[in-house]
C-alpha cells in the first residue's frame, strides 16, 4: 500500500480508529492489531511475501530465545549463523542472485567460456525485504553481544518487525529502543499526535511537490542524455539530488509521523544533509539509520578506525562498498559506494572525519561564505555521485558524462524544459524552511512559531501540494531497495 | 478512547483544529481556483496542463501577426510558445478539441491570416478517452465561456461520466487529481491509436473537431494549414505510413487540407528521436529549417 494512495488513507483512518478506541487499551491485543494491520498493509501489494517476513520474524525470535537461554560460545555462534543465514540467504536469493548469475555468466561469455547453461530465477524483488532483514538481524546481533535481554513475548517481536509505518523504507530499527515501546502501556497525547501530523504533512510536501515534480525532468535526462546540452544535464542531476532526498526523507518523515501518532518513537533517519560541510558530515545526516547500522555492525566489528591505517582504509572501502550494495544488484551501486569512500578517506586518514558535529550556520541567518562554499562543494561532490546511483549501468553513467562534456558550454538549443522554475522554485522553499528549521527534526516543525504564522505555513504548503504537486500514485524510490 | 478528562479535552481541541483546517483549505482553495482561473500568469511552471491555461489567456490578448502556430509538443519543439509569441503551441492531449477551441479565439483576431497546426498524425487522431484528457483538455478548455468552441460530441461524452456535471466549474479546473478519480475510469484508456481499428475508432471525435475547425477558421477569411513535424522511421513503418489515417482523413473529404501532410512528412531514423516520439533537440536547428522550407511551398 502506498502511503499516497486513496487506499492507505482509508486503511489509516480505520487502523488508527480501532487502534485508540478498542486495541491500546491491553498492549497484546494491541500488538496483536498492530500485527495484523501491518500484514494487511504489506500484503495489500503481494500477499505471498509476506511468508518471508513471518519467517524472518520466527527464526530470530527462536534464535533470541535460544541464545538467552545459551551460554556456551560454540552454540552461541551456530544460533548467530542460524540468523544470519536465513536472513542473508533471503536477501541473496531475493535480491542478488540473478545479479549475479547474470554477471558471471557475462564474464564468461566475453572469455568465450560456456560451460554450463546457468538461468535466472527471475524473481520479484520483496518490498521492503532489505528493511526488515537488517531490522531483524540486529536484534540478534544485539542478543548475541549480550547488549540486550531477548524478549519472550513473540507478539511485541513480530509487530516490531512488521510495524507498518517503517516496514517497507525504514528507518531501520534498533531492537534495544524500539521493542521496548511494544511493551509499554500507550496513553493518546494531543501534542504528539500534532507534531506527528505536521511531520506527515512535511513528508507529504517532499514527496509530491518536490521528489515527483522533478522526476519526468530527471528521468527524461537520464534515458537519452545525449538529446540534451550541458546546461540541462546539470540541471537535472541537481533536480535527481533533491527528488533523491525528497523522496526517501519524505517517506521517513510520514512514516515517522504516522508511527508517532500510534504512540512509538521512532529514530532520525534525515538531519538536512545537504546542508553538510564534507562528506563525513553528510554520512552523519543522510540516511542516519542505515550508516549507523554499518558502522556498528560492520565497520566497529572490523576494527573501526582504532586499527592501523591501512586497515582503516580497507574497512572504509568495505563499508561503503557494502552499503553500496545493500541499495541494489547493480555496479552503479558499487560504484556510488567507491566514490564515496575515496571522498570520505582522506578526511578519517587526516584525522578530521568529525569536524563539522555543531549546526550548519550556527545560529545566524545565513552561513558565512567560507562554510557556505564548504556545503556547495559537499553538495557537487554528493551530486556527482549520484550520477552513478541514478545511471542504469556503469555505461550510460558514463555516457551521461560524456554528454556533458561534448555539449559543454552547450548552445541554448531548444531545451524545453530548462529552466523548470516550477521545480526550482519548490526545492527553494524546501530548502528555505529546513534551513530555517535546522536545529529542528524536520522542516515543518513550527511548534514554537505564533499561531497565525504556523497556520499560515500549513495553509501555504498544503496550497503548494494541491496546485504544484503530481498526483501520479508513484512509488517511494527507495521501496526498490 | 483511552483517553484522561484532560486528553479528552485535548483531542476535542485537535479535532476542531483539523476540522478548522480542513475548511480553511478547502476556502483557501476556492479562492485560488477563482483567482488564477481569472489571471492565469500567476501560475508558475511551464509543465502540464498548469501551462495550458497560459495559451488561453495569449488567444484572448491582442494577437497582432499574420501567423498563428498551434501543434502538439513535437510542434512545440518547432514553434515554442516560450520563445514565439504567435505561438500557442501546446501538447497532444489538449485533443484537437482544445486545437478548436485555440484556433477559434486567434481565427478572431483581425491581423491573423494564417494558422498552422504542426501536429503529429497521433495526436491529430487523438480520441477523447484518454488518461489525460481531463487536465489537459477538460480542465482548460471546458467552460461556459468557450461554449461557442465546445461540440454536442463533447456534451455527450463529458455527461456519460459520474462527475461530468463538475467539470465546467471553475473548482475543478485546478483539481490535483487527473482522470483517474474523475469518472473516465481506471485511467487504462490510454488509446492512442496503434492499430486500424482504434485509429477508426478513435478519428469519429478528432475529424468532427477537424472539420469544424477548418470550416471556422476558413468562414472567417483565414487559411489553415497542417504540418506534421518528422515522426520516425518505426512509427511510420508500423502505421505503414499511417495508411488508415490518411484513409479516414479521405473519407471525411479532408484529403485538400491534408495531401501534403502525409506527402511531405519528414520521416527520421529513429535516432533522431529522444522517445520515438520527440525530436532530439540538437537536431532542431537542421529541422526547423526544414520545416519552414515545407510551410514556404
Amino acid at each position: 500500500m502506498l502511503f499516497n494512495s486513496l487506499d492507505y488513507l482509508v486503511f489509516f483512518v480505520v487502523v488508527y480508529l480501532l487502534y485508540w478506541l478498542v486495541a491500546v487499551r491491553n498492549t497484546r491485543l494491541r500488538n496483536a492489531f498492530l500485527i495484523v494491520a501491518s500484514y494487511v498493509f504489506y500484503g495489500w501489494w503481494e500477499p505471498i511475501f509476506l511468508l518471508l517476513i513471518a519467517l524472518s520474524s520466527a527464526v530470530d525470535f527462536f534464535v533470541g530465545f535460544q541464545l538467552g537461554r545459551s551460554e556456551k560460545a560454540g552454540q552461541r555462534r551456530v544460533l548467530l549463523g542460524i540468523s544470519l543465514a536465513v536472513n542473508l540467504g533471503l536477501l541473496g536469493v531475493f535480491k542478488y542472485f540473478d545479479f549475479f548469475v547474470e554477471s558471471l555468466t557475462e564474464q564468461l561469455a566475453r572469455c568465450g567460456v560456456d560451460l554450463f547453461d546457468l538461468s535466472s530465477l527471475g524473481l520479484i524483488l520483496p518490498v521492503g525485504i532489505s528493511f526488515y532483514t537488517f531490522q531483524t538481524m540486529s536484534y540478534s546481533i544485539d542478543v548475541y553481544r549480550r547488549r540486550m535481554e531477548p524478549t519472550r513475548n513473540p507478539l511485541a517481536f513480530f509487530a516490531y518487525v512488521s510495524f507498518f509505518p517503517q516496514l517497507v523504507a525504514g528507518p531501520i530499527e534498533r531492537a534495544h529502543s524500539f521493542l521496548p515501546q511494544f511493551m509499554r502501556k500507550l496513553k493518546w497525547d494531543a501534542a504528539t499526535t500534532r507534531d506527528g501530523l505536521r511531520q506527515i504533512l512535511w513528508g507529504f510536501f517532499k514527496k509530491i511537490a518536490i521528489a515527483d515534480v522533478c522526476a519526468p525532468i530527471v528521468n527524461r535526462a537520464f534515458e537519452t542524455p545525449a538529446a540534451y546540452d550541458a546546461p540541462f544535464l546539470f540541471f537535472a542531476v541537481l533536480l535527481f539530488a533533491f527528488q533523491i532526498y525528497a523522496d526517501f526523507s519524505g517517506y521517513s518523515d510520514i512514516a515517522i509521523g504516522t508511527a508517532r501518532l500510534f504512540g512509538f518513537d521512532l529514530r532520525r533517519n534525515f538531519a538536512f544533509p545537504y546542508f553538510s560541510r564534507d562528506i563525513a558530515e553528510f554520512w552523519r545526516r543522510w540516511h542516519i539509520s542505515l550508516s549507523t547500522w554499518f558502522r556498528d555492525y560492520v565497520y566497529i566489528p572490523l576494527g573501526g578506525s582504532r586499527v592501523s591505517r591501512g586497515r582503516q582504509v580497507r574497512n572504509v572501502l568495505i563499508v561503503f562498498l557494502v552499503s553500496g550494495l545493500w541499495h541494489g544488484a547493480n555496479g552503479t551501486f558499487v560504484i556510488w559506494g567507491l566514490v564515496h569512500a575515496l571522498l570520505f578517506l582522506p578526511l578519517i586518514l587526516a584525522n578530521r572525519n568529525r569536524t563539522y558535529l555543531d549546526t550548519p550556520g550556527g545560529s545566524g541567518l545565513l552561513p558565512r561564505p567560507v562554510e557556505g562554499l564548504r556545503i556547495l562543494l559537499t553538495f557537487g561532490l554528493v551530486c556527482y555521485a549520484w550520477i552513478y546511483f541514478r545511471a542504469a549501468s556503469f555505461s550510460d553513467a558514463i555516457a551521461y558524462q560524456q554528454a556533458i562534456l561534448e555539449s559543454f558550454p552547450g548552445s541554448v538549443n531548444q531545451v524545453k524544459t530548462w529552466p523548470n522554475m516550477k521545480a526550482l522554485l519548490l526545492i527553494v522553499f524546501m530548502l528555505g524552511m529546513e534551513w530555517a528549521q535546522r536545529r529542528e527534526l524536520y522542516g515543518l516543525a513550527i511548534q514554537r512559531f505564533p499561531h497565525p504564522l504556523r497556520w499560515g505555513c500549513y495553509l501555504l504548503v498544503s496550497m503548494l501540494i494541491v496546485f504544484y504537486g503530481e498526483f501520479g500514485l508513484n512509488e517511494f524510490i527507495y521501496f526498490q531497495f | 478512547m483511552n483517553l484522561s478528562t484532560s486528553s479528552s479535552s485535548s483531542a476535542w481541541c485537535l479535532l476542531r483544529d483539523l476540522v478548522l483546517y480542513a475548511l480553511l483549505v478547502v476556502l483557501t482553495y476556492t479562492g485560488l481556483c477563482y483567482v488564477f482561473y481569472a489571471h492565469p500568469h500567476l501560475l508558475i511552471g511551464e509543465q502540464g496542463w498548469i501551462s495550458t491555461y497560459r495559451r488561453v489567456d495569449r488567444a484572448q490578448e491582442a494577437l497582432p501577426h499574420k501567423t498563428v502556430y498551434l501543434g502538439d509538443s513535437v510542434g512545440a519543439q518547432f514553434f515554442p510558445f516560450q520563445h514565439m509569441p504567435n505561438a500557442l503551441t501546446a501538447n497532444g492531449a489538449v485533443l484537437m478539441a482544445g486545437q478548436l477551441v485555440l484556433a477559434g479565439m486567434a481565427s478572431e483576431h483581425p491581423d491573423v491570416e494564417r494558422i498552422v497546426l504542426a501536429i503529429t498524425p497521433e495526436s491529430l487522431l487523438r480520441p477523447f478517452e484518454h488518461e489525460m484528457t481531463f487536465n489537459n483538455y477538460v480542465k482548460p478548455f471546458y467552460s461556459k465561456g468557450n461554449r461557442a468552441y465546445i461540440l454536442p460530441i463533447t456534451d455527450e461524452k463529458v455527461a456519460r461520466h459520474r462527475w461530468g456535471v463538475f467539470s465546467r466549474h471553475v473548482l475543478a479546473k485546478f483539481l490535483p487529481f487527473s482522470d483517474v478519480n474523475y469518472g473516465w475510469g481506471s485511467g487504462k484508456h490510454d488509446t492512442i491509436p496503434h492499430g486500424e481499428r482504434d485509429v477508426r475508432e478513435a478519428s469519429r471525435y478528432a475529424v468532427e473537431h477537424i472539420h469544424h475547425l477548418v470550416s471556422l477558421v476558413e468562414a472567417r477569411g483565414k487559411r489553415v494549414v497542417f504540418v506534421s513535424p518528422p515522426v520516425s522511421r518505426a512509427r511510420y513503418d508500423a502505421s505503414k505510413g499511417y495508411r488508415v489515417s490518411r484513409s479516414i482523413l479521405e473519407q471525411a473529404g479532408l484529403s485538400e487540407h491534408f495531401a501534403h501532410y502525409f506527402d511531405q512528412m519528414i520521416v527520421l531514423e529513429d535516432t533522431a528521436f529522444t522517445d520515438k516520439m520527440h525530436l532530439n533537440p540538437r537536431r532542431l536547428p537542421e529541422l526547423k529549417r526544414a520545416l519552414a522550407a515545407l510551410l514556404e511551398r
